[in-house]
């Protein structure tokens, strides 16, 4: 029986409808039911407009990134499994690990990156939304709008305390998280996972490069401190323990 | 002979239209928030991959995916919750008990968000999928008795919850 005991569709029978996956007696008394109940009905057009909106939009940016890491962890697997040939021995393994291995992964194995791992490098990443379209990631060197909202994801990988701000194209210092603080603030560390930081920022009509920086650090870092560090090395700012992660976007004239 | 690159990226793509759709509709419900659902279903996606490719039907691969991605949406749900973010008040409810009160998705996902973890992707698969607690059971690798034993709990803490809210309103 397809309906559930609370007299509804389940959501593995709606997705396998999606899927076609269904029987012709099936699919008929699925579609039947979804056509009198207007909780089914609501549910089968949310799953249509996700799959559309999916098949439009997501597909196309996303496929390459899994690709990419798909590709990177078929790597580092047959590495790992290299390392477990006796025959070469523990010299060549530790090339392989030393030399190999950063190259590859850039420090990280995905399942690092995901969970994050104390003394590992943190993560930072940028996503923005224009007007009511789909969300984007941005990367060094991305054009953005005045007016985009941009949320920030990072992975602390066991630092405690964690700035974002950044300095525009008119040289303005703005700290993004925690807004308008003067100070870095505390960030789960004993979680070790990706965590989207509160609130999105819109971006305002200054034209020109913006430079944004993360901070990660063990202690509070005062914003003034950040502020002088960019000031004084706009590309590779210094700070004394912390991690920093620094890059550019571009912003277009309104 | 094993596959080369070329019929690899076509296969994974292939799974990746039939069961992307599935993934980032489940995240985007989830976490009400596409930016995040689209960096999530990809991570979902790859920890997946090895599930659905060896999944005997659509069935089987629709409960991984439920799986994998209820616990990797319900982490970053949790972690989000550390941050302290502000949370919307509980909408205005017109029956003192959870159960048909359950019926309004919106509503059972802030209950869910409150609960304690053990209880979490439980009622996600029960009140928001619509399974049945053997199905529950079967998608999260535990038994019925501990789905019946957590889906009670959780429904005697949103009863009293609820109670609570009133209390105060």
């Amino acid at each position: 029986m397809m309906i559930n005991t609370r007299g509804h569709l389940s959501s593995e029978t709606i997705d396998l409808l999606l899927l076609s996956a269904l029987g012709a007696e099936e699919t008929n008394e699925a579609k039947a039911h979804i056509d009198g109940c207007p909780n089914c009905k609501e549910r089968w057009r949310e799953l249509n407009e996700d799959k559309q909106r999916f098949e439009q939009f997501v597909f196309a940016r996303t496929l390459p990134k899994i690709e990419e890491r798909l590709a990177k962890k078929s790597l580092w697997d047959s590495l790992n499994l290299r390392l477990l040939i006796p025959a070469l021995g523990l010299g060549l393994a530790a090339l392989v690990a030393v030399v190999v291995v950063p190259r590859v992964t850039g420090g990280q194995t995905e399942d690092e990156v995901y969970v994050g791992v104390k003394g590992k490098e943190p993560l930072f990443e940028v996503f923005a939304q224009r007007d009511t379209g789909s969300a984007f990631a941005v990367k060094e060197g991305s054009t953005l709008k005045p007016k985009d909202r941009i949320r920030f994801v990072v992975n602390p990988a066991g630092a405690k305390y964690v700035l974002v701000a950044s300095r525009d194209g008119k040289g303005v210092f703005t700290v993004y998280h925690p807004f308008g603080a003067a100070e870095s603030a505390p960030v789960d560390a004993k979680t070790p996972r990706r965590i989207e930081l509160p609130n999105a920022v819109e971006l305002d009509e200054t034209p020109g490069a913006e430079r944004l920086v993360a901070v990660f650090s063990d202690a509070p870092v005062k914003a003034a401190e950040v502020e002088a560090a960019l000031k004084a090395n706009p590309s590779a700012p210094q700070l004394g323990n912390a991690r920093v992660i620094s890059w550019e976007f571009k912003k277009d004239a309104p | 002979m094993a596959p080369s690159r070329v019929d690899q990226s076509g296969r994974v793509t292939s799974l990746y239209r039939k069961y992307g759709p599935a993934i980032y509709s489940r995240c985007r419900r989830l976490l009400k928030d596409d930016a995040l659902a689209e960096d999530a279903t990809q991570e979902v996606f790859v920890r997946v991959l090895r599930h659905i490719e060896s999944a005997p039907d659509d069935a089987a691969a629709l409960a991984w995916i439920y799986r994998i991605s209820t616990n990797y949406c319900l982490n970053l749900i949790r972690d989000r919750g550390r941050q302290a973010e502000p949370t919307d008040e509980l909408p205005e409810s017109a029956s003192d008990h959870p159960e048909p009160d359950l019926v309004d998705r919106q509503l059972a996902m802030r209950l869910i968000e409150r609960a304690p973890e053990t209880l979490r992707a439980p009622a996600v698969l029960y009140y928001l999928d619509g399974l049945e607690q053997e199905q529950v059971a079967k998608t999260l690798g535990i038994s019925r008795r501990t789905v019946i034993n957590r889906l009670q709990e959780f429904a005697e803490r949103s009863r009293k919850f609820m109670a609570r809210e009133r209390g105060a309103a």
